[in-house]
C-alpha cells in the first residue's frame, strides 16, 4: 500500500485533500500546497503561504504598483486550469503591456462555493491585509444570497443593525475536521475513497455498478422555475452593499443573465461601480464557442481557456477604465 | 462491455458459477457463447448480427474447403470468405476513408466530387474477429488444419468473450482444440488466472487510464502547453497505450484461465528491446505473428531477394499501420516501423539475434533499448495525433522551445510512470511469468500485494470514469 501510496502521489494520479482550518480565515486552502487537478479541464498551480493561488505578494505594496483583489467562487479560483491561462495573468500582461511605467498585482482570493457573504468576510478577514487598490467581487445571480453551506467557514451575520464576521467556534466540528485530515490530507488512497464516497451520494450506486443496465432518467428538459425568493433582498447583503467602499469595491456579474434590479439600484444608490462579463461572454457563445464546454472531456462546467481569454480582456479593459477615471 | 468497470465483475460473478456447475462440454460451450454474446450485445446487440454472419459463413466454407478436392472451388471458397469478411471489413471500417481521400485526391487536381459520406458506426472489436476468422480459412486451405464438425465451438472460437474485441488474436489451431475438450480450469489456472486479472486491472486503470488523462488533455489543446510538457505527454502516451493494452491483454488471459483456456501472450516487455526486430517480436505478438504468417510470407516474404523482402515488408507494415485504423496517421505510423525494420535488416544483415534475453546489462545494450525506445516513441506521435496539423504544431513547439515554470514537476511526474512500468516489466522479465506474484512464498504476502492493487484500482474506478481500452476503437 505505501509503495502504490507514493506512485499515486508522485504521479499526480491521487491527491490529498487541499483543506486546512485556521484561526483567522476558517477552512481555508492549504498553505504551499502544489496541486494537479482533473475534471472538466487539467489545471496545475500551488497554494501560496497566504492560502491562494498564485505566487506570494508581500503584503506591503512596492510602488507604481495597481493591487487587485479578485473575489469570487470557482470561476475565479479556477483550478481546472494551468495558472498561465487564468483571466487574472491575461489581464495583468494585457495592462503591463499598456502601461509600462506600472506594475500590476492582481491576486486572485476566489474559493469555490463562495456567495457573497463568503467574499465580504474573505474581504475583511484576508483581503484588506493586502492593501488592494481595488477589490473586485465577481459573482452570479445564485451568490447574492448568504447560504452559511460551511459550518467551518467565517459567517457574515447582522446583529443589530451592524455587520459582524463570525468564525464558528464549534470545537467538535473542528475536532472532526482534525480527525479527518489525518487521513484525507496525508493517503491519497483515503482521499480517492472519500471523492467515491461522495460521488455515490450524487450518483445511485447501482447505477454505478451496473451501468447501462440501470439507466438513470434523464433530466427533463423544463426550464428551472426561478423560485421568486431567489431574487428577493436580503437583509445581510444589503448591509454588505451599505458597508462597501464605493472607491474600492467593484462589482463584475460573471454571468451572461443579469443580477436582480435591486442589487444594481443598492450599487447605484451607494455609487459602487458595476460591470458585466455577460456581454462578452455572450458575444463568444453567438460566434459559436462556449465558454463552458470543455472539448476534450465532453463536459460542460466552468470557463475553459477561450472563456479565460475573453474575461481576461474584459477585466483589462474595466481595470483600464477605472485608473483612467 | 469493459473490463474495467463494475459490470464486468458483476457479469463475470455472474456466469462463473453456472459455467463451473454446468455439467458437460456442450452445455458449457453453448453458455459461453451465449454470454459472449451478452458481453458483446451490451455495447450494441445489433452488432451480434455481424458476429453471427463470420460465424456462419466461415464454419461452412471451412467445412466446404475442406470437402472439396477441386482446386479451383477451394480457391473460390477462399476468396468467399476472403471477400466477405474483408467486405465487412472494409465497408464498416474504411468506407469513409476511402471515399474522403479520393474525394480529397480529386479535389486537388481539379475534379469536384461529391460522393456519398456515411454515418457508419464501428463495430467494436471488427478487426480482431475478422482476423481470427480468416486464420481458420486460410489455414484450413493451406491444410494446416482440418475443420470443427461442432458449429457451437466455432461459434465459441469465434465469440470467446475474454478475447473477442482486443484479442489476442488466436489461432484456430491454438484455441479450437481447448474448446473442443470439457472446459475444466485447474487450480492452478484459477489463481493465475485471479493473478493476472488484478495485475492487468491495475496496468490499465491505475497506470493506463491515469496517465491517459494527462494525454488526453495535452494532446486535445496542444496550444496551451509548453515544449517540456508535449514531450512528457508523449512519453505518457508511451506508457499509456502500452499499459492500456497489456493491462487489458493480461485481463483477457487472466479471465480465459478462469474458464479453463489458455491464450497466448501479446506482451513480452517491449520497451526492452534492444532493436526494432526485436520490438516487433515483444509488441502485439499476436498480430505481429499473424500479419508475418499470413501477409508477409503470403507475399513472398524473404524467398525472393533482398529488394523484394524490404518491399514485402514495407506493404505488411502500411497495412498493419492500417489495420490499427482508418486514417492516414496509421498508416504513416506502419511506414515509419516499415523503414526502420527495412533498415534495421540492411544493416544488420543475418545476425539478428533470436533470443528475447538480455544475458547481461551492458552499457551498449542500455544504449541500443534506449534508441529502440525513442524511435519507437517517434512512432506513437503519428500514432497520436488526430490530424497532420496536430503533428506539425507539435515539431513546431518542439522546434521554437518554450520553457514551462512546471518542467521539474512534468518531469517527475513521467519518471514515476516509467519507473513504475519498468519495475512490473522487470519482474516479468526476470520471473518470466505475467503472474510473477504467484512465485512469492508467502501466501500473506501474496495475497495481501493482490488484495492492495484490487481495492486500489476499484477505488479509483468508484471516483473516476472508465476509459474505453484504446485498441477497442480497432
Amino acid at each position: 500500500m505505501v509503495i502504490i501510496e507514493f506512485f499515486l502521489i508522485y504521479s499526480g494520479v491521487g491527491s490529498v485533500s487541499p483543506n486546512e482550518y485556521y484561526n483567522d480565515i476558517g477552512r481555508g486552502r492549504r498553505q504551499n500546497l502544489q496541486y494537479l487537478y482533473f475534471n472538466e479541464g487539467f489545471g496545475v498551480g500551488k497554494f501560496n503561504e497566504y492560502r491562494y493561488i498564485g505566487k506570494t505578494h508581500t503584503i506591503k505594496k512596492s510602488k507604481n504598483t495597481v493591487r487587485i483583489i479578485l473575489l469570487g467562487d470557482s470561476y475565479v479560483e479556477s483550478f481546472q486550469i494551468f495558472q498561465r491561462d487564468h483571466f487574472s495573468v491575461i489581464a495583468k500582461n494585457e495592462l503591463e503591456d499598456k502601461y509600462q511605467n506600472k506594475k500590476f498585482e492582481i491576486l486572485n482570493l476566489g474559493r469555490s462555493g463562495f456567495d457573497i457573504a463568503d467574499m465580504y468576510a474573505y474581504q475583511k478577514l484576508l483581503a484588506e491585509k493586502f492593501n488592494p487598490d481595488y477589490i473586485f467581487y465577481i459573482l452570479s445571480r445564485e451568490d447574492l444570497k448568504p447560504k452559511y453551506s460551511d459550518p467551518l467557514r467565517p459567517k457574515t451575520v447582522l446583529v443589530g443593525d451592524s455587520l459582524k464576521i463570525k468564525l464558528d467556534t464549534n470545537q467538535k466540528k473542528i475536532n472532526s475536521f482534525n480527525r479527518n485530515k489525518l487521513f484525507i490530507q496525508h493517503s491519497t488512497i483515503l482521499n480517492m475513497l472519500n471523492l467515491g464516497i461522495k460521488k455515490t451520494k450524487n450518483t445511485p450506486l447501482p447505477s454505478i455498478l451496473l451501468g447501462k443496465l440501470y439507466p438513470l432518467e434523464t433530466a427533463k428538459n423544463e426550464p428551472i422555475m426561478k423560485s421568486s425568493k431567489d431574487d428577493e433582498k436580503n437583509e445581510v447583503t444589503k448591509a454588505i452593499i451599505e458597508n462597501f467602499n464605493s472607491k474600492r469595491i467593484v462589482i463584475i456579474n460573471r454571468d451572461i443573465p443579469p443580477l436582480p434590479d435591486y442589487f444594481y439600484k443598492l450599487l447605484d444608490i451607494k455609487g459602487v461601480n458595476h460591470y458585466e462579463f455577460g456581454t462578452s461572454l455572450n458575444k463568444l457563445l453567438e460566434s459559436g464557442v462556449d465558454p463552458n464546454y470543455w472539448e476534450i472531456t465532453d463536459k460542460s462546467g466552468h470557463w475553459n481557456q477561450t472563456g479565460h481569454e475573453v474575461v481576461g480582456r474584459k477585466l483589462a479593459n474595466i481595470i483600464n477604465q477605472l485608473i483612467n477615471n | 462491455m469493459l473490463f474495467n468497470s463494475f459490470i464486468f465483475f458483476i457479469f463475470l460473478g455472474a456466469i462463473l458459477p453456472i459455467f463451473y456447475f454446468l455439467p458437460n462440454k456442450q452445455s458449457k460451450n453453448i453458455f459461453l457463447v451465449i454470454s459472449s454474446y451478452f458481453f458483446y450485445g451490451y455495447w450494441d446487440w445489433r452488432f451480434c448480427g455481424l458476429l453471427a454472419i463470420s460465424t456462419v459463413i466461415d464454419f461452412y466454407i471451412g467445412r466446404k474447403i475442406y470437402e472439396t478436392k477441386n482446386t479451383k472451388k477451394r480457391k473460390l471458397f477462399l476468396i468467399i470468405s476472403l471477400v466477405s469478411n474483408l467486405g465487412i471489413l472494409a465497408f464498416f471500417k474504411y468506407f469513409n476513408f476511402f471515399v474522403d481521400s479520393f474525394v480529397t485526391i480529386s479535389e486537388n487536381i481539379g475534379w469536384n466530387v461529391d460522393f456519398l459520406h456515411l454515418n457508419i458506426l464501428l463495430p467494436v472489436g471488427i478487426s480482431f474477429y475478422t482476423f481470427q476468422t480468416l486464420s481458420y480459412t486460410i489455414d484450413v486451405f493451406k491444410k494446416k488444419l482440418e475443420p470443427t464438425k461442432n458449429f457451437i465451438d466455432f461459434a465459441l472460437f469465434v465469440s470467446f468473450f475474454p478475447q473477442l474485441v482486443a484479442g489476442p488474436i488466436e489461432r484456430a489451431k491454438a484455441l479450437l482444440p481447448q474448446l473442443s475438450k470439457k472446459l475444466t480450469p485447474s487450480i492452478e489456472q484459477i489463481k493465475a488466472g485471479i493473478t493476472l486479472i488484478v495485475l492487468g486491472l491495475f496496468r490499465k486503470v491505475m497506470i493506463g487510464d491515469t496517465a491517459g488523462r494527462y494525454v488526453d488533455s495535452i494532446f486535445g489543446d496542444l496550444n496551451t502547453y509548453m515544449s517540456i510538457e508535449l514531450i512528457v505527454g508523449l512519453v505518457l502516451f508511451s506508457i499509456q497505450i502500452y499499459a492500456d493494452f497489456s493491462g487489458y491483454s493480461h485481463m483477457a488471459r487472466g479471465t480465459a484461465k478462469l474458464l479453463g483456456v489458455e491464450l497466448m501472450k501479446n506482451f513480452e516487455q517491449p520497451y526492452f528491446s534492444r532493436n526494432i526486430t526485436e520490438f516487433w517480436r515483444r509488441w502485439h505478438i499476436s498480430l505481429s505473428s499473424w500479419l508475418k504468417d499470413y501477409l508477409y510470407i503470403s507475399l513472398g516474404g524473404n524467398r525472393n531477394g533482398k529488394f523484394l523482402m524490404y518491399r514485402n515488408l514495407m506493404i505488411t507494415m502500411l497495412l498493419g499501420g492500417l489495420w490499427h485504423g482508418a486514417s492516414w496517421n496509421f498508416v504513416i505510423w506502419g511506414g515509419l516501423h516499415g523503414v526502420y525494420l527495412t533498415i534495421h535488416k540492411f544493416f544488420s544483415k543475418n545476425k539478428i539475434p533470436h533470443s528475447n534475453r538480455i544475458k547481461k546489462l551492458t552499457v551498449v545494450i542500455f544504449i541500443n533499448i534506449l534508441t529502440t525506445y525513442i524511435l519507437v516513441l517517434f512512432t506513437w506521435l503519428f500514432f497520436r495525433s488526430t490530424s497532420w496539423e496536430t503533428t506539425e504544431l507539435f515539431f513546431s513547439k518542439i522546434i521554437n522551445w518554450e520553457s514551462s515554470e512546471h518542467s521539474s514537476l512534468f518531469i517527475s511526474i513521467a519518471c514515476t510512470y516509467l519507473l513504475a512500468i519498468i519495475t512490473l516489466d522487470i519482474f516479468e522479465y526476470v520471473t518470466g511469468k505475467h503472474s510473477f506474484i504467484l512465485l512469492i512464498k508467502s501466501s500473506g504476502i501474496r495475497y495481501g500485494i493482490l488484495s492492495a492493487l484490487f481495492l486500489v484500482s476499484l477505488i479509483y474506478m468508484l471516483q473516476a470514469e472508465s476509459l474505453p481500452f484504446i485498441y477497442f476503437q480497432f
